[in-house]
């Protein structure tokens, strides 16, 4: 290609150091569990195979999985893409009201959700005691099975499309939808043809985690799945724990590792016959659009607020429930007796559970900007370097996608549970930075996907325009392409933090004993042998969780960075201004 | 720019080398030669939820102790046990049954130890190589609605249409669960049997979890026994005596004439933290009879230690005269307890 | 003084210019002029260091730049996208490459300030967000973020291309001036002759890969080197081989086989000396205020006039009319 190539020394190092990180922590670990799984005694283990597939359950249970993942590929794109359509792009009444109900789902997730859901939907919920005085011959337990599976997942997986789809609407070019208008097109034909085509690489990016989700799906099969509609995850967690088992977990995480890479490979094809990149120069801001037609309008206003009441009720209920005696909780029964503010007394009786929440703030935060940087920085790797060889930094940051957390927790302590000259002759296990490590990295691949796609957004001349001006690379990135994706990285970072805040599966097997992140806490609450006081507790946490959440949001999303913003920007013009009059003086 | 420049990529690779750089700064450390901390015994548990943790650190203070009670569920207790055997962070455990320490023997992460109480227990319950003791028995048992009429004797009644969907059976990730099931499965043992089960056995054990209701997630299974939905459900020991005081209720218990399976609880000295001599003082004040008195009083555990299980009350010794022990070869369960949950998960469970 | 010595530069299979040898002076207004895809912004990039050639070498005052990193260079450029910073304010977007020399402060103010006055941006411009600004402002802006840095050299690429025809006419007037005022050697690339031959001191006419001519606009115009030259830049007639007969006949000396061009100025409706005669009927006029175009039929070939509208009466269609031009006017190829 190009004859002489500048090698800058620093960039080697960092390069270096990166791709020793990748294959230290994500490619090793990976590796050495599959390898001492299927490898026994010098032969490759074959018996798992026959294991599995004549267990009909464990068959079943995988069919499941690719049903929910198909399933909600279309259903969260139909909704998630209501709820930024209803928000953000039609005239909607009430739409700030509605956007804070469809952000929820951004603020809590897993068992709570699913429980919160089944709080109104199931045997004792709120809407099934409401029905059953008008039906009285309804099946109490109609919640369960593949449709509630379903429901659930539907409304709670939105929360991508409420980060990544909103912002992608809000870079639309008005422009574009009035010259559309003005050459004649319904509404309709605007929407199809050119707000849709620009949104692509953000469906793209979006449904290959709707689809991973719904592979990976958890809680809401294991709380409203019933026994027909189990799926392999939980399966999959239960063996991993066992010595014994383990490589029937490895072998179905196997299966939809290698459903994961299909499915990646297909979109990276698929991806790259069109990227659209905006061509304005003076972009005009999207106004919202009036739904002409009146019927469809109000059809539309019901379905909108329909879909308000669909996300609210779960999480109401958990906040009244935070009040609320166990027996109460158990029995969806509310009287004027039921409430209590003990158990937000016992948050705040002691420095000790004040502790959980401190260690998962800093894990969370610091996992959540590592695995932002390290994203940022494989993506530059591949995007600008010439050499096919970079993509490989592309492949590393992705592997993690193919594990479930808990076997590349598993393989991380295998690793590194004795000196490792990998790592320098020493022992990761049982030090406060092994937890870190696995934070950052299952949270990598999504960081690297969604960063990535913001890095197609930015103008090639942007980095050239700083170099000319002197800048270095390191300038260059920190000062002009970071602050221009920074949208796309404060929701990766968020989205990351408000996931680890409470992981269990993950942390369970790598948390510093002296330092019990909340998962652990409130999995011990929830926990069989938990007091029903402490299984009180676990909405009292959620509650606070979602506090959290919120903050995090708001400074990360919303009026936030905003206020940050117009503040840097008062001090500007205070500046200038004083300056002038100063010379004007 | 240099500066700058080198100071980004310092902070690049510094962000990167932490991910390795073992926390020198943490109480990890890499090596097994300096690992005692600041003379503070770090205890593992599986028995430390409910508030077991706070008043076991509160009594142990009282009585000079410096110790910090890690509650670590019981599936991954002995597994992280394991793992952490290169650098060990604890220096007790106790709780777990004794196929997780048979575990923990074959990885040698033990030490070898005598306690001064072992006199006032039944050693019978612990390890004959001396490398952990018992402390507190856990019987496990089917408890029932109280009103329930005609109630199953034993777990093969329970087969029949009669109690179709009406009895809870835990899962087999935890501890109860699983240990029901090897109970119930060590009735039919035959050498020549598939994993050392007779056929008629894995006959049983299909029907009986088909005819009955695996637990799922957050569901209330002892509510179901008190409103009678579901009547009949498994339950450790001091799971029974807590639930009734809870929520003000009694329960019927069925006794097999088998009898139940007995999980002893136990304890033992952790290899590697060179702490060991204070780690043995501590287990012999907690499981003297004064301390595993107030142990019972507070938790309702049912102590090995005899002298103090004399003391119990009289609904604890009500509840453990009304079972007796199933006689069970716990080496042959640790042996094949794994591969009978799987065969069990992976056929069975629907 | 800037050199391209045997310029090759290459991409996988395709090559963008094999052999590119230029000299541009120092203060010179020198313009990279061609269709688009003719490799002209391939040359600026090279030597603004965006691209390293594959062959030979470009110098600025004889030492070799190939080597120096873009960063180091000191080489202001301004975009056709002019890739303004768009998180930044106007104000922070001029003082960016100042803030990376490490300059004070106060300094940063006054030479910002500067730059914002000589592209006549107003204070209150400055402390706005770029995406707020309208296309000629950004022009402005991205010019004087360029300028601020008192580069030795600027280059610029089809800098008003995004702008409406008024504008452009305008801002090319203010960047010659300025130009001028800064004395800085200017590179500039664009497909628009009128531009070129309105800025520039020097123009290099850029096809395919290879330079057809180098020199001042007037060169190139009047005496383009090449058929492309002279078809590419301004307005011309191509004389069919009828016409050059006639001419032939009265006594010009062409060569019937080779192509001939004259400017559409270059033929009078009056006699001079040594001029030849042509006749015709005009079939078509545009009258355009200052001057008039016809469109004139001489032996079966349509041959355009401008005439200047300085009081002469305006031919109709139909009216038959003599032409007369110098033969020395026709380039022959």
């Amino acid at each position: 290609m190009l004859a002489k190539k500048r090698v800058s020394i620093p960039e080697l190092i960092l390069k270096i150091a990166v791709a020793w990180a990748l294959i230290a922590f994500v490619v090793y670990p990976v590796i050495s569990l599959l390898f001492q799984t299927f490898w026994h005694n010098g032969t490759f283990s074959a018996g798992v195979f026959g294991k599995v597939f004549s267990s009909a359950r464990a068959v079943q249970s995988l069919k499941n999985s690719f049903i929910l993942a198909f399933t909600l590929v279309v259903t969260v794109n139909i909704v998630g893409t209501l709820c930024v359509l209803f928000t953000e792009y039609w005239d909607i009444r009430g739409a700030k009201i509605l956007r804070l109900s469809y952000m929820t789902s951004l603020i809590y997730s897993g068992v709570v959700l699913v429980a919160g859901y089944k709080y109104v939907y199931g045997e004792t919920g709120f809407l099934t005691q409401f029905l059953s005085h008008f039906f009285p011959g309804m099946d109490p337990g109609w919640f369960v099975g593949y449709g509630a599976v379903v429901f659930v997942m539907t409304f709670s997986c939105t929360q991508n499309h409420m980060m990544f789809l909103k912002n992608a609407i809000h870079s639309l070019d008005y422009h574009t939808v009035e010259a559309a208008k003005n050459m004649g097109a319904s509404g309709a034909a605007i929407f199809f043809r050119i707000v849709l085509p620009v949104l692509k690489p953000t469906f793209f990016a979006i449904t290959i985690l709707t689809f991973l989700t719904g592979l990976g799906a958890m809680s809401a099969p294991l709380i409203v799945g019933g026994e027909d509609f189990q799926t392999i995850n939980p399966m999959i967690i239960t063996f991993s724990r066992s010595t014994y088992s383990r490589e029937v977990a490895a072998f179905l995480a196997v299966i939809l590792g290698a459903a994961t890479i299909i499915l990646l490979s297909v979109f990276s094809r698929v991806e790259k016959r069109g990227n659209y990149v905006s061509v304005s120069k003076t972009k005009a801001k999207l106004t919202k659009q009036k739904i002409n037609n009146p019927a469809l309008n109000v059809i539309a206003h019901i379905a909108a607020w329909l879909m308000f009441l669909i996300y609210m009720l779960p999480i109401v209920l958990i906040v009244i429930y935070s009040f609320c005696d166990y027996n109460t909780i158990m029995t969806g029964e509310i009287t004027s007796g039921s409430f209590t503010l003990e158990n937000y007394q016992k948050l705040f009786t002691s420095i000790k559970a004040v502790q959980p929440y401190l260690v998962s703030i800093a894990y969370s935060l610091g996992a959540a900007l590592l695995a932002a940087l390290i994203s940022i920085i494989c993506v530059r790797f591949v995007r600008k370097s010439k050499n096919k060889l970079n993509t490989l930094f592309e492949y590393g940051a992705l592997i993690p996608w193919l594990l479930p957390s808990t076997l590349i927790a598993l393989g991380l302590t295998m690793a590194y549970g004795d000196r490792n000259p990998l790592i320098f002759n020493k022992v990761l296990v049982g030090t406060t930075v092994i937890l870190l490590t696995g934070y950052i990295i299952i949270k990598l691949p999504f960081s690297y996907r969604m960063i990535r796609a913001a890095f197609f957004a930015v103008d090639d001349d942007l980095e050239d325009a700083a170099k000319c001006m002197g800048a270095g690379t390191f300038y260059t990135m920190r000062k002009v392409i970071v602050p221009v994706i920074l949208p796309a990285v404060m929701s990766v970072v968020i989205l990351n933090f408000n996931g680890l805040l409470s992981d269990y599966d993950l942390t369970t097997f790598l948390y510093h004993p002296l330092y019990q992140p909340l998962g652990i806490v409130i999995k011990a609450a929830s926990d069989e042998n938990a007091s029903i006081d402490a299984k009180c507790m676990s909405f009292v946490y959620t509650v606070v969780l979602m506090i959290l959440s919120s903050i995090a949001l708001y400074f990360g999303q919303g009026n936030g960075m905003q206020a940050i913003r117009r503040w840097k920007q008062r001090r500007l013009e205070k500046k200038v201004y004083r300056k002038q009059a100063g010379n004007d003086g | 720019m240099k500066t700058r420049k080198s100071v980004a990529i310092g902070l690049c690779a510094a962000a990167i080398l932490s991910l390795s750089a073992c926390g020198s700064g943490s109480s990890g450390g890499d090596s097994g030669s300096d690992n005692s901390g600041n003379g503070q015994l770090i205890v593992y548990t599986n028995s430390g939820s409910d508030g077991r943790d706070a008043w076991l650190e509160e009594r142990a203070a009282e009585d000079g102790f410096d110790i910090r009670v890690v509650q670590i569920a019981a599936g991954d207790l002995a597994n992280r046990i394991v793992s952490e055997k290169n650098n060990v962070q604890a220096d007790l455990v106790f709780g777990l049954n004794n196929v997780e320490y048979e575990k923990l023997k074959a990885e040698d992460t033990m030490e070898k130890w005598e306690p001064e109480w072992k006199d006032e227990v039944d050693l019978s319950l612990g390890d004959p190589d001396g490398y952990y003791y018992p402390i507190v028995i856990q019987p496990l048992v089917n408890i029932m609605n109280k009103d329930l009429e005609n109630p199953p004797q034993d777990y093969t009644d329970l087969l029949s249409d009669e109690w179709t969907d009406k009895y809870t059976i835990l899962g087999f990730g935890g501890g109860t669960g699983k240990t029901m099931l090897a109970g119930f499965l060590v009735r039919y043992t035959d050498p020549d049997g598939e994993l050392g089960i007779s056929d008629e056995g894995w006959e049983t054990i299909r029907q009986w979890i088909e005819n009955g209701h695996m637990e799922t997630e957050g569901e209330d299974y002892v509510g179901a026994v008190i409103d009678g939905t579901r009547p009949i459900c498994e339950m450790w020991g001091s799971g029974v005596l807590q639930n009734e005081n809870e929520r003000n209720t009694k329960f019927q218990i069925m006794s097999p004439e088998v009898g139940v399976p007995y999980v002893t609880e136990q304890v033992a000295i952790l290899k590697g933290r060179n702490n060991t001599e204070k780690a043995i003082e501590f287990a012999n004040w907690f499981g003297s009879a004064e301390v595993q008195t107030d142990w019972m009083n507070e938790f309702g555990t049912v102590p090995c230690n005899e002298s103090a299980f004399e003391q119990a009350p009289n609904e604890v010794k009500e509840f453990v005269g009304s079972v007796h022990q199933q006689e069970i070869d716990w080496a042959f369960v640790a042996e094949n307890l794994d591969a009978w949950v799987e065969k069990v998960e992976l056929e069975f469970v629907q | 003084m800037i050199q391209f010595k045997n310029v090759q530069i290459k991409y996988g299979d395709f090559t963008a210019f094999d052999n590119l040898n230029l000299t541009v002076g120092d203060g010179e207004f020198f313009t990279f002029l061609g269709p688009s895809g003719c490799g002209k912004t391939t040359a600026l990039r090279a030597l603004v260091g965006f691209l390293t050639p594959t062959a030979g070498e470009i110098t600025l005052d004889g030492k070799d730049l190939i080597q120096v990193p873009v960063e180091k260079r000191g080489i202001g450029m301004v975009f056709q996208s002019y890739a303004l910073f768009p998180t930044m304010t106007v104000y922070e977007n001029l003082a960016f490459g100042l803030k990376v020399k490490k300059m004070a402060s106060s300094e940063i103010d006054k030479r910002v300030r500067e730059a914002a006055e000589t592209v006549a941006i107003r204070d209150e411009q400055l402390v706005r967000n770029v995406s707020e600004l309208s296309g000629g402002q950004q022009q402005r802006v991205a010019l004087a973020r360029a300028i601020v840095l008192e580069p030795k050299i600027l280059c610029l690429d089809e800098p008003l291309s995004n702008l409406d025809a008024k504008l452009r006419v305008s801002l090319r007037g203010e960047l010659k001036r300025l130009q001028k005022n800064l004395g800085i050697t200017t590179l500039y690339v664009t497909h628009d002759q009128e531009e070129a031959l309105t800025l520039s001191d020097k123009v290099a006419v850029f096809n395919n890969g290879t330079v057809e001519q180098v020199g001042t606009p007037q060169e190139i115009y009047d005496h383009s080197k090449t058929e492309f030259v002279c078809d590419f830049i301004g307005d011309i007639n191509k004389l069919g081989v009828k016409a050059i007969s006639q001419l032939n006949k009265v006594g010009a000396s062409l060569d019937v086989k080779r192509h001939a061009y004259i400017r559409l100025e270059r033929i009078h409706f009056e006699p001079g000396p040594g001029y030849l005669k042509l006749s015709g009927k005009v079939i078509n006029f545009d009258y355009n205020g200052i001057t008039t175009k016809y469109h004139v039929d001489t032996y079966g070939e349509v041959v355009r006039v401008i005439q200047v509208n300085d009081g002469r009466p305006i031919y109709k269609n139909g009216e038959k009319i003599d032409m007369y031009l110098d033969p020395d006017d026709i380039m022959q190829y």
